[in-house]
């Protein structure tokens, strides 16, 4: 077992699988050849060909769309094609920054393999060796990777919010952050990928915020999300992320994308090109 | 003008102007047909169609390559096809870890667009707002991009020396770096690309490095390929290299990467997520 385990976990899906989703002539997203098919029954909302699926023409804007889209996505999940909504909106858009032409529900967007944003905050203490990186643990009852190891703060843009509002909702929320401190994080990249899961496609943008904490700061987790947070040293986290997939997915990408970046890992390892390249694709 | 201008200077090969050159099965470099034809005067080393270079597969080790493949770069030399011969060689193979399958000199990476490795070192004194950045103007004599700007060391990797000595050495050599600093360097990713510049196919791939110095540090140009140093603030950097194609371009990726890492891009720039994918192709 290596790090490059974790990033081999990313590798692009059979497109053959798949026919684009697009919206305004654009490929916005990936959809199965099942779930498509299963579109054709709402014709008013979707044009389904065999090779990509679009929205209706006459959904020209992003409420209409929403409507219209919802309620399909509701007929979806009573029939079981949708394991979940989850009652809060992804917005489907060109970019992070540009206008959303349609706010699709959370638990839809892997079924149409939108791009789905998302805020990463490595909260550190320290430096070189001795550095430790706050880690937190994901509670049993959560519907997506249960009791697997986190970063300090991290959670999807959901419709309405910058990334910059979400970090610190989300640090608030989830490690009882004041916003003051949260508002110290430095961007520092992103990672990316477009993969193949059990529920669907999974086209996430991950930006990564590094935060150097002062030493007396203890987060406490108040929304019930995160079980617990610790503090290891940075060897811990190293050998925990090569020796088991403890962290969730695409958390273990961030932390290696912050390994790279603080100089942790080093470019005798053979592997340190392949682990670099699979941290965007 | 924006940072990622920087970026789309970098463009990508025009792969209807060369051919891949391969030994045995692997792919080694790109050649350009223009200098593809001047290969076929050696037809004991090179099997030419309109598709592919391939070294003649008699050539069968490391040795016997190298030795072949040197005797027609010099020349070549000779009759001006290579610009000039660098007594430096490099090694030529599949990927950076795995034994080389022959080398060759360094004047001749670009005409076989092999990829070619080298180290750059950010240096750097202070920290956030307050950091500034050693940038040296390359002397108006050097073989390749004269009097442009740069890291304040830099150096092409040389096949036998590891990537930190290699790193370490050129600190010594252009900056005057005490080794017992140099060493406190830190890898923090790498540079990649394969484009067409004046030199022919650049097929690179540039190790980064990030070193703080210490605020009374001042560079010394000791090897005389620099003309001057100067410490300038982040903030000059990032309008100079927005405003002017003033840095070498492979320069310019390496300090656009180290403004991303270090948060002085953010995902509020609308380029963001085009320059993070340009940094590695």
């Amino acid at each position: 077992m290596a790090l490059i385990d974790r990033v081999r976990l990313f590798c692009p899906p059979d497109f053959s699988r798949l026919r684009p989703f697009r919206i305004d002539g654009k490929t916005l997203g990936w959809i199965r050849h099942p779930f498509a098919e299963a579109l054709r029954n709402y014709s008013g909302t979707f044009a389904v060909a065999d090779h990509e699926v679009s929205l209706h023409g006459d959904l020209t804007i992003c409420e209409a769309r929403t409507r219209a889209v919802a309620e399909v996505c509701k007929d979806l999940a009573a029939i079981g094609m949708i394991r979940k909504l989850r009652g809060e909106t992804f917005p489907v858009a060109c970019s992070a920054l540009s206008l959303p032409l349609l706010a699709l529900d959370r638990g839809a967007v892997p079924h149409f393999g939108t791009r789905a944003y998302s805020v990463h905050l490595n909260g550190y203490v320290g430096r070189g060796d001795a550095l430790k990186l706050w880690v937190g643990r994901r509670a049993r009852d959560k519907s997506v990777a249960p009791g697997k190891l986190d970063n300090l703060v991290a959670g999807g843009r959901p419709s309405g919010f910058g990334l910059l509002d979400t970090l610190i909702k989300e640090g608030q929320e989830e490690a009882d952050m004041p916003e003051s401190l949260v508002r110290k994080a430095r961007p520092a990249g992103f990672c990316s990928y477009l993969i193949e899961t059990e529920e669907g496609i999974r086209n996430d943008l991950l930006f990564n915020f590094d935060l150097d904490l002062p030493a007396g700061f203890v987060p406490r987790n108040t929304d019930g999300e995160i079980d617990e947070f610790q503090c290891w040293p940075i060897a811990k986290v190293v050998d925990r992320l090569a020796r088991s997939d403890d962290f969730k997915f695409n958390v273990a990408l961030v932390n290696i994308d912050f390994l790279v970046r603080h100089g942790y890992l080093a470019p005798d390892d053979p592997d340190y090109v392949e682990i670099v390249r699979g941290l965007r694709r | 003008m924006a940072l990622v201008d920087r970026i789309r200077d970098v463009r990508s090969l025009d792969f209807s102007r060369v051919r891949p050159w391969r030994v045995g099965s692997e792919l080694v470099g790109w050649i350009s047909h223009e200098f593809a034809h001047r290969l076929a005067g050696y037809p004991e080393l090179f099997a030419m169609t309109e598709d592919e270079v391939r070294l003649a597969a008699g050539l069968d080790d490391f040795e016997k390559r190298s030795l072949a493949v040197d005797g027609a770069i010099r020349a070549l030399v000779a009759d001006g096809a290579i610009r000039r011969y660098r007594g430096e060689a490099y090694a030529v193979g599949r990927a950076f870890h795995e034994p080389p399958l022959l080398a060759i000199d360094r004047g001749a990476a670009t005409r076989f667009g092999i990829r070619s490795y080298g180290v750059h070192c950010n240096g750097y004194v202070g920290s956030r707002e307050d950091m500034k950045i050693w940038v040296a103007r390359r002397a108006a004599d050097k073989a390749t991009w004269p009097g442009k700007l740069d890291q304040i060391a830099a150096g092409g990797q040389p096949i036998g020396l590891g990537l930190f000595e290699n790193l370490v050495k050129e600190c010594g050599e252009e900056a005057g770096i005490p080794a017992y600093l140099a060493e406190l360097a830190r890898p923090a990713g790498y540079v990649s690309f394969l484009t067409e510049t004046v030199e022919g196919i650049d097929n690179g791939m540039i190790f980064a490095y990030d070193l703080a110095l210490p605020e009374d540090f001042m560079p010394v140009a000791a090897d005389g390929e620099v003309d001057w140093f100067e410490l300038w603030p982040v903030a000059r950097v990032i309008d100079q290299l927005a405003r002017s194609d003033d840095f070498v371009f492979d320069s310019a990726l390496i300090v656009i990467d180290f403004l991303m890492r270090h948060g002085f891009i953010g995902p509020d720039d609308p380029d963001y997520v085009e320059i993070g994918r340009g940094l590695r192709r």
